[in-house]
This record gives structure tokens, C-alpha cells and sequence, in this order.
């Protein structure tokens, strides 16, 4: 009985073996003419997640695609190359994936065996882009907002003048995940000392030496460090990093500047004057962003292509919503697709995206532009 | 005379149990004066140790009592998580009483651990196996409660009244007293003592083994919960998956293991509270070293872990050389008094 | 009359099964949960499952965990667990590529984590026992501080993740798989059932007072043991690497727990003993990919796989694991 019993499991295996071993590699295509594409999330919950979810959803009956959701790991190279394969096996013909690493050339392989494309979403492909730029199976990514971090930093050093702060601490995350923010922090320090050059004494702003954190909340003692802190600028997710510290040290009279959001109420309604008013400064990509693989990714299965093809694969910035005041709050609560997950609080319709399909007469340049056309101020004109 | 012993011996067990969270103190202290920090002797410093130490002591309580009955209980982790997650949205959806989600961690904390008691007795699975099922379980049941939104009221001051100080006193001198009342006061306490010293010769003695499971399960429930009123009260919570609120226990274990030795010459509760102390001590000096986080963190700690844990285990024969060392000075004395 | 004596032949036939699955409850449903998997996959995935990319697929995430968790048997067969493991392959991938890129030699960083994974072998063997300590704390200090070394090693290269300049693709070919795991699981199946080794770590599991008073050096053996343990790490440390030729601040880091994950799937009892099988490696580890592949080829929602995942290890532990006597087992 023994006997048969393992005679039984090794007939399994070993007929799953064979057939493995005896056919070709061949890719695994979706069913009745439908593109199933792939999405790795770099989260498995939380709003962007069903926002994007959503956003994908409301599309798939007009585009004649499927999606299927992963979640892919932040640091695991190994993890996320068995998820994209697993991606393949259940017949996905692209993989728009929001991580990148030393993995993504392995992936860009699988892609190969299969016929498979692949694409980024919020992610600057910073590790494999100029590698990879030129594979016939990668079709470009979409940053989460711009690829150098200047811009940001010089906006919020103007706020922070602005407002009068004088004590600022900075904080980002270490430079080998997040190259761009050095950047950030760059620019930071040279717009301060440029207004400090011409500020009275009293006047001028102290920044502390930039801290960094390695993915853990923020050290309490910082704050017994700098203990006459104004601000904090947070290039790092500071609703989850900085801010539960402040509350924890009872010094939410320090002004959090920081890149990042939440829907959580907890944050929203200590923002800008409500509450404690301790965060006065949050950021987020569109989860609409999307939309520029999803087309690139469109246009490629079904053979259709750019009249302004780029000849490489590129990486396009992306418009970023900044929230600065209650007002600004408020629109977003109500009206973007990231927080309501109401696909039709879009940036873009189903109609628009269908438009900007090469077969439709969309070019790059449009493209690029849809995504480029997401700020606050857009979504202001929108729902006016 | 027999009083002064007495007295004697108070305060001998007193100072070696202070000794421990003493010396951390003075070598971070050395340590951080040495690179120039002049703020970690300071009363906030204190405020700061002494509200950390006190999530840690109640983890570390209900680790521990487990521990003391025989078991590892894996879902440890998992069902503080998952108290929390439902007690607090649920009081948040109610008002955000702090009561309430006191009332509704501890309930749910039992409810939980009354399952874990009951699949553990109804399978007979060892416990570790079935309290990594069940930790899976509960992991699970977090993407699928509250639309997988975890928890978030760190800043609710009204909700997260007992996560702050001084009110984190009530549910760690709550946890204390569950704990000391339950193991020294109780009968079914001092069963399962028996049961962990031999389970055979307790089962045939007419020990109900189910039954004493089932309640401590309960206790430990009770302490859970109130690890999970805090936790919630101090920290975001994400949904938990692939054994991750193991890593909570395992972050926890260590002032377990240091507590059962420091009992060893006090009530084993406050060995845990001590050991706590140490720990945070330990934790904000190394917060202020720069290296409270990251890779030099961790090797610290594990070095310190080890290194006690050896400590420890030679405790015996340490105290036997110093033991004849004292016993010699002893001698001499008496020898020289005649 | 014939019929009557087909019937009985039968009931006895029947009688035989039903016995036999009492006393191999086990086995049996180590072996069920896999066949169910199978089967159970084979239709929701729309016969994705047996395509030849996913048998490759399927290969490639099982060598490692097989690997391993041949290794992790002798450990876990005295009663023990590594918890270590994951951090450590985590830090052993790093030492490899840095390795390969300065040096452009294999051999030379092969031989390096071997000697590294059979030091560390011999520390949690040989300390345990000589300071007297759990070997849950051996390996609680070796995860520790192998986690700190690969976020150090990680940081000071000054990127997210490091790669090798050397193709290790031919790692990936399913006949090079399918051999390495022939070979690995022969040589470990003739020494569990054949050797000392298996022997006396299945007698320490059992009852370590016993085999001690038996006159065999437990300490040797434990040791011995951990090494074996340390040489199926380092190979399967190997084959991670090859899969995507990069490592990264958490590579390796689920092993620990996907190891033990698999080998209870597959039937094994965390305490140890004579009950001990390596077939429980090699089924649990099937089981333990099937599930993560399949779910994902079937198209099961992100947030519902951790609650299949958990129902199946639930179900498959509380039939395989589920001990008899009046005692609680611990």
C-alpha cells in the first residue's frame, strides 16, 4: 500500500516532469483574443492599491484586457522573479511591474523565453534602466513624479522661508535606495543659503546635518538632539517614518514637511490648520500614471505603434499631486481617484485612455503629456 | 539577628536585581558621554525608557508566561496584531473611547487566544506547529478585515490615552497583576507550574491538562490584549503576512530569556520588568550612538544576547567560584575573630 | 461462491487501506495535501499548471527549498531548528557576487561560504552545547548577526542591490536542476537511513539523555549534523543566486521560515525523533511552491492567497501532526 501510495505521487510528478521536459518553451497566451497583463504592486493593500485596482478595472471591458494583481517585495530580488513567473505561467503577455532591481534583467529573460513585455509604473528603473533601455521587451516606465528630485526640494525650501521656520531638521532615506533625494536635499540647502545670504541675523535658517533612516521609524533621541527644531523635512515617508514619533514625543508643534500620503484619518486631520496641524506638506503620485505603460504595453501586443515611436525604451516623469493647504486637502479627499477609488473621478476617462492608443491616432508625445497634466491645479480645473 | 538576615538577604536579591538595568545604564552612559552626548542622563531619557519598557515588559510578560508553562507559543505576535487591528477600528468607528478599546483589546485578545487553546487541544498538534497555522490564520484575517487598512490612531490623543504616559501604567501594572496573581495566587497557576515540571506525572495525578491550557490561554489572552491596547496606541499597524509577527516575538524574546535569569534571584515578574528596562536602557543608548537602527543594531544585539544568554547559563559556576572565593574571606574571618 | 470470496477479498483489501492509513495518517496526508494541490491547481489553472514554462518555473523555486530543506532534516530531526538560515544565504549571495566580480573566480567564493556555512554549522553544534545554551539561541544570535552584515554589506556597495558578472544561466537548466536534486536527496537519503549520522540525530531527537547513556558523543554528532546542514546551505545558496544573479538587503530572508514551513507540510514533526522522514522534505517542499505558484496562475486575489495558503497549512498540519496519547503534545 506503501508502495503504491509513493508509486501513485511519483507517476504525478514524473508525468508533470516529462511533459516539461519534452516540449519547447512556449508562452502561455490568454484566452478569446483578451490581453492579460500582469501588475506587481510594491504594497498588498492600502488606497493606492485599490485605486489602482479600480482604475485598471474600469478599463479592462474597453481595452479588452485582464489584469491580475500581484504584490511584488521592496528588497527581495528572488521573490519578486518567481511572482513575474508565476505571471507568465498564468498567460500574461505583459508585466508592468513598480520594482526594479539586480532581478529585472532575469525577468526581462523569462520575458524573452515567452514573448512576454514588460513595463514600470512609479519607478525610475534606476538600477537596470540604461542596461535594459534598448531590450525589444522592455517598453519604458513611469516615474513617481521627476526623475531628480530639484524641483521638490527647491518648492518646499521656498515654503519653509516662507513660513518663517528657522530650525529645520532634515531627513531622508539612505542614498542607496533613494539616490533622487540627495538630490532633493541638495537643492534644499542651496535655496536656504541663497535666501540666507541675504537675511538679517535673526533672520537667517539653521538646517540640521540630514539624517538618515534606515526603514525604521525615527529615533526619539533625535529629537532630544535637536531639540529646538521649527520643522522637519522629511524627503522620506514621513507619515510613517517621522510623524509617529513626534506624536510619541508629544512635539507635534514641529511642522512636517514630507513626501508621501495616507488616507488615514489620523493624518488628515492633523494636516495644515486641523488637529495638531503637524504635517503641513504631502505628496503623491497618481495611480492615472498607469496609464503610460498600460498604453506602451497596449500598442506593442496588439502591433500597433507610435507614429513618434522613441527609438528606446524611456523613462517619463510624472505629474505629482502636492498638497499644501486644507483646501487643497479637501479637493483631493473628495475628488481624486487615490482617495474616493471612484474610477470616475479619473484624470483620465476611459474615452481618453482609448484615445491615446496608437490605433486610435494617440502619439508618445500626447501620451507623455496625459501623464504629465495631473497636478493639483488640474484636478482643481477638472471639477470646476 | 534572624531579622537582620532577612533584611540582609532583601536587600542582596534587590541590588542583584537592579544590577542589570544599573550596568547597562552606566555603560551606555560611559559610552555616550564618550561621544559627546550629554543628554541620555536626563529625566526625559528616563520618561522615555520607562514608557518603552513598559510595552516590552507586558510582550515580554506574555511571552513569558507561555514559556514558563512549557510552550512557545508562535501566534503571540499574530494575536496582538490582530486585537489590536479589530479593537481599535472598531472603538474608532465608536467614538474613539480609550475604555473602549481597552474593553474590546482585552475581549478580543481572549477570544483569540481561547481559539489557539481550543485548536491546539482539539488537533493535538505540538504546539509550535499549531501555533504557526494559527499564526498564518490570524496574519490572513488582516488583509481581509477593514479593508486590509491595518491601524492607524497614533495620533487620536484621546484613544490612545493608556499607550502614553502615565497612563501605560494602568495596563502594565494590570498585566503584572494578572501575571503574579494567576502564577502564585491560583491553583490552576501553580497546576500549571506542575504541569511544565512534569506533565506525566500531573496528568496522572488527576491535573485536568485541557482545562489548565484553556485558562492560561485565557491569562495570556488578558496580557495580549493589553500588549495590543498599547501597540495599537503607539504604533501604525500594516496587515501582516508569511510569519512576519514572528519577527515581534523574536524582538521581544530577549528581555524574556534575561527576566527568567534575573528572577532567578527575585519574583520572575519583576525580572521581566527589570530586564525591560535594561533592554530600553540599552535600545535609547544605542538611539543615541547613531546606531539605534540598521546593521550595527543588529549585531549589538545579538552580541549582547549571546553574551548574556552565556552569562547566564555559566551562572552556576560562577556562583560556585565566587561562591568559594567568599567562602574563603568567610573563613578567614571567623578564623581570625577566634 | 466466487463472489462471496471477491467480497471478502475485498473487505479485506479495504480493512488493509483503512489500517494502513491509520497508522501512516502522516504520511498520507503529506501526501494528500500534495495530490490536492495538484489536482486542485491542474483546474483552476486552466491546465496553466503543466505547461512546460511553469514545470520549469516550478523547478527553479523548488530546487532551493528542496535543498535546504534536505540539509535542515538533520536539524530538525534531532528536535532543533535553524531559524539563522535565511539571513545567513542572504549574506553568503552578497559574499559570492562581491566575490565573482573582484576576483572572477567561482570555485574561490563557493569555497568561501562553504567554509563559512560549515563554521557556522560547527558554532551552532558545538557553542550550544559548550555554553550550555538552547540552540534556539545560537541561531537567534547567528540571524541577528548575519542580518546586520547583509544590511552593512548592502550599504557599503551603495545600492539597492549588487550584481554578478558571471552567467550562472546553466544553474537554471531544468536538467541541471533535476540532477542536483537527484544527487542531493540521494546523498541525504543514504545518510538519514544508512549512515551514524542519520542514526544518532533521530535517536537525539528522540531522547538525547538516552542516546548520551548509550555511550555516543551527542556533541559530535550534533555538530556533524549542523555541517551537513551548512553544505546543502551553501548550495542552495547557489541556486539562489542563479536565479536572478543579484541579491539584495532581504534576499534569503523568508528561507528560514519557508524551510520549516515546508518540511511540517510535508509531514515532518518539529520534535524530532525516529518519525522523521526525507520524503518530508522533498513533498513538503513541492507542496510549499505549488501553493505560491498555483495560487497566483489560478488568479486567486492578492488578499485572499493568505488565507488559502493558511487554511491549506492548517488543514494538512491537523491531520499530519496530530499526535495520539493523553498528553499534550509539545
Amino acid at each position: 500500500m506503501k508502495k503504491l501510495l509513493k508509486k501513485m505521487v511519483l507517476f504525478v510528478l514524473a508525468f508533470a516532469m516529462c511533459m516539461g521536459m519534452g516540449a519547447s518553451l512556449t508562452a502561455c497566451g490568454g484566452d478569446s483574443g483578451e490581453i492579460k497583463i500582469g501588475v506587481g504592486l510594491y504594497q498588498d493593500s492600502g488606497p493606492a492599491v485599490t485605486a489602482t485596482k479600480n482604475y485598471l478595472n474600469g478599463l479592462a471591458d474597453a481595452l479588452n484586457c485582464k489584469f491580475e494583481f500581484v504584490t511584488l517585495s521592496q528588497t527581495n530580488d528572488e521573490q519578486n522573479k518567481t511572482t513575474a513567473q508565476s505571471l507568465i505561467s498564468g498567460g500574461c503577455k505583459g508585466l508592468i511591474l513598480t520594482m526594479d532591481g539586480g532581478f529585472t534583467a532575469s525577468v526581462l529573460e523569462e520575458c524573452r523565453k515567452a514573448g512576454v513585455y514588460l513595463a514600470g509604473y512609479l519607478s525610475d528603473y534606476e538600477t537596470s534602466y540604461n542596461n535594459i533601455k534598448n531590450n525589444e521587451y522592455f517598453l519604458g516606465t513611469v516615474v513617481d513624479g521627476s526623475y531628480t528630485g530639484y524641483a521638490w526640494g527647491t518648492h518646499v525650501a521656498e515654503r519653509i522661508i516662507a513660513e518663517g521656520h528657522k530650525n529645520i531638521g532634515m531627513i531622508k532615506f539612505p542614498s542607496y535606495a533613494f539616490p533622487h533625494q540627495s538630490e532633493m536635499d541638495q537643492a534644499f540647502r542651496e535655496k536656504i543659503a541663497e535666501y540666507n545670504a541675504t537675511a538679517a541675523d535673526g533672520d537667517k535658517i539653521t538646517m540640521t546635518a540630514t539624517t538618515e533612516l534606515q526603514f525604521q521609524p525615527l529615533a526619539e533621541s533625535y529629537l532630544e538632539e535637536n531639540p529646538n527644531l521649527d520643522a522637519i523635512f522629511a524627503m522620506c515617508a514621513g507619515v510613517d517614518f517621522v510623524y509617529p514619533t513626534l506624536v510619541k514625543k508629544n512635539k507635534t508643534n514641529i511642522k512636517l514637511y514630507t513626501a508621501g500620503f495616507s488616507t488615514d484619518n489620523d493624518v488628515l486631520n492633523n494636516f495644515g490648520t486641523s488637529g495638531n496641524g503637524c504635517i503641513q506638506e504631502l505628496v503623491f503620485s497618481n495611480v492615472e500614471a498607469i496609464t503610460y505603460p498600460l498604453v506602451m504595453m497596449i500598442n506593442k501586443i496588439t502591433g500597433h505603434e507610435f507614429s513618434d515611436n522613441p527609438s528606446e525604451a524611456q523613462r517619463v516623469d510624472s505629474s505629482q499631486i502636492i498638497i499644501t493647504n486644507n483646501e487643497q486637502l479637501n479637493l483631493v479627499k473628495t475628488k481624486s481617484l487615490y482617495c474616493t477609488g471612484n474610477v470616475n473621478d479619473a484624470f483620465l476617462s476611459v474615452d481618453d485612455v482609448k484615445a491615446l492608443l496608437a490605433e486610435n491616432g494617440g502619439t508618445h508625445a500626447k501620451l507623455v503629456e496625459a501623464v504629465q497634466s495631473m497636478d493639483i491645479d488640474d484636478l482643481a480645473a477638472l471639477n470646476n | 539577628m534572624i531579622m537582620k538576615d532577612k533584611i540582609l538577604e532583601v536587600l542582596k536579591r534587590t541590588g542583584l536585581t537592579l544590577a542589570f538595568p544599573a550596568f547597562i545604564f552606566v555603560v551606555m552612559l560611559i559610552l555616550t558621554l564618550a561621544n559627546g552626548v550629554t543628554y541620555y542622563a536626563s529625566l526625559s531619557t528616563l520618561k522615555q525608557v520607562i514608557t518603552d519598557a513598559s510595552l516590552t515588559t507586558v510582550i515580554a510578560l506574555a511571552i513569558y508566561l507561555q514559556f514558563k508553562n512549557g510552550r512557545f507559543d508562535f501566534s503571540g505576535g499574530a494575536t496582538m496584531i490582530l486585537s489590536a487591528i479589530i479593537a481599535g477600528n472598531i472603538t474608532l468607528q465608536s467614538g474613539g473611547s480609550p475604555v473602549l478599546f481597552m474593553a474590546l483589546a482585552l475581549a478580543v485578545g481572549v477570544l483569540l487566544s481561547i481559539l489557539t487553546a481550543l485548536a491546539y487541544i482539539i488537533t493535538k498538534v505540538p504546539v509550535i506547529i499549531c501555533t504557526i497555522a494559527l499564526t498564518l490564520v490570524y496574519e490572513s484575517l488582516t488583509y481581509l478585515l477593514f479593508d486590509a487598512e491595518g491601524l492607524n490612531v497614533i495620533s487620536s490623543s484621546g484613544m490612545v490615552l493608556f499607550g502614553r504616559s502615565p497612563y501605560i501604567f494602568i495596563p502594565l501594572l494590570l498585566a503584572l497583576a494578572v501575571f503574579v496573581f494567576f502564577t502564585y495566587f491560583t491553583s490552576e497557576g501553580r497546576r500549571a507550574k506542575l504541569l511544565s515540571g512534569n506533565q506525566k506525572v500531573a496528568v496522572s495525578i488527576g491535573i485536568k491538562e485541557n482545562k489548565n491550557v484553556l485558562i492560561t490561554y485565557i491569562v495570556c489572552g488578558v496580557i495580549l490584549g493589553l500588549g495590543a491596547l498599547i501597540y495599537g496606541s503607539q504604533n501604525i499597524i500594516n496587515p501582516q503576512s508569511n510569519l512576519s509577527t514572528s519577527s515581534i516575538l523574536f524582538s521581544y524574546i530577549v528581555p524574556v530569556f534575561i527576566g527568567m535569569f534575573i528572577g532567578s534571584v527575585s519574583v520572575d515578574a519583576i525580572g521581566v520588568v527589570v530586564a525591560a528596562l535594561g533592554m530600553e536602557f540599552l535600545n535609547y543608548g544605542l538611539d543615541c550612538l547613531g546606531v539605534g537602527a540598521g546593521g550595527y543594531q543588529q549585531i549589538i544585539f545579538g552580541m549582547f544576547m549571546l553574551a548574556f544568554y552565556a552569562f547566564s547559563a555559566q551562572a552556576g559556576n560562577i556562583k560556585k567560584l565566587l561562591g568559594g572565593i567568599f567562602n574563603r574571606g568567610k573563613k578567614k574571618e571567623s578564623t581570625d575573630a577566634n | 461462491m466466487e463472489g462471496i470470496k471477491k467480497d471478502k477479498n475485498m473487505q479485506n483489501s479495504f480493512g488493509k487501506v483503512m489500517a494502513y492509513m491509520k497508522s501512516h495518517i502522516s504520511d498520507v496526508a503529506a501526501y494528500a495535501g500534495l495530490i490536492l494541490c495538484v489536482t486542485v491547481f491542474s483546474v483552476t489553472s486552466g491546465g496553466r499548471l503543466w505547461s512546460s514554462y511553469n514545470i520549469s518555473v516550478l523547478l527553479e523555486s523548488v530546487c532551493v527549498y528542496m535543498i535546504v530543506a534536505l540539509g535542515a532534516l538533520f536539524v530538525y530531526s534531532m528536535g532543533y531548528m535553524d531559524i539563522s538560515v535565511g539571513s545567513q544565504m542572504g549574506v553568503y549571495c552578497l559574499l559570492i557576487i562581491l566575490i565573482v566580480n573582484a576576483t572572477g573566480s567561482l570555485i574561490l567564493a563557493f569555497a568561501v561560504v562553504l567554509a563559512l556555512t560549515l563554521l557556522c554549522g560547527a558554532f551552532n553544534g558545538f557553542v550550544a552545547v559548550w555554553l550550555k545554551l538552547p540552540s534556539i539561541v545560537t541561531s537567534l544570535f547567528l540571524m541577528f548577526v548575519f542580518g546586520g552584515l547583509q544590511m552593512l554589506i548592502i550599504e557599503s556597495t551603495g545600492q539597492n542591490s549588487i550584481s554578478v558578472n558571471l552567467s550562472l544561466s546553466i544553474m537554471l537548466e531544468p536538467w541541471f536542476i533535476l540532477i542536483s536534486i537527484v544527487i542531493v536527496a540521494a546523498v541525504v537519503f543514504y545518510f538519514f537511513n544508512f549512515t551514524k549520522l542519520g542514526k544518532y540525530t533521530k535517536s537525539i531527537g528522540a531522547n538525547e539523555l538516552a542516546t548520551a547513556q548509550c555511550g555516543v558523543n551527542t556533541t559530535k554528532w550534533k555538530v556533524i549534523a549542523y555541517m551537513v546542514f551548512g553544505v546543502c546551505v551553501a548550495i542552495g545558496t547557489m541556486f539562489l543566486l542563479a536565479r536572478t544573479g543579484s541579491a539584495g538587503k532581504s534576499t534569503g530572508s523568508s528561507y528560514a521560515m519557508d524551510v520549516m514551513l515546508s518540511l511540517i507540510l510535508g509531514g515532518m514533526p518539529l520534535s524530532g525523533g525516529m518519525k522523521s522522514k526525507v520524503r518530508s522534505a522533498i513533498i513538503g517542499s513541492f507542496t510549499y511552491a505549488l501553493l505560491s505558484n498555483g495560487l497566483i496562475i489560478s488568479g486567486v486575489d492578492i488578499n485572499m492567497v493568505y488565507i488559502i495558503k493558511a487554511a491549506v497549512f492548517f488543514i494538512v498540519v491537523a491531520i499530519s501532526c496530530r499526535e495520539k496519547g493523553v498528553f499534550l503534545p509539545r
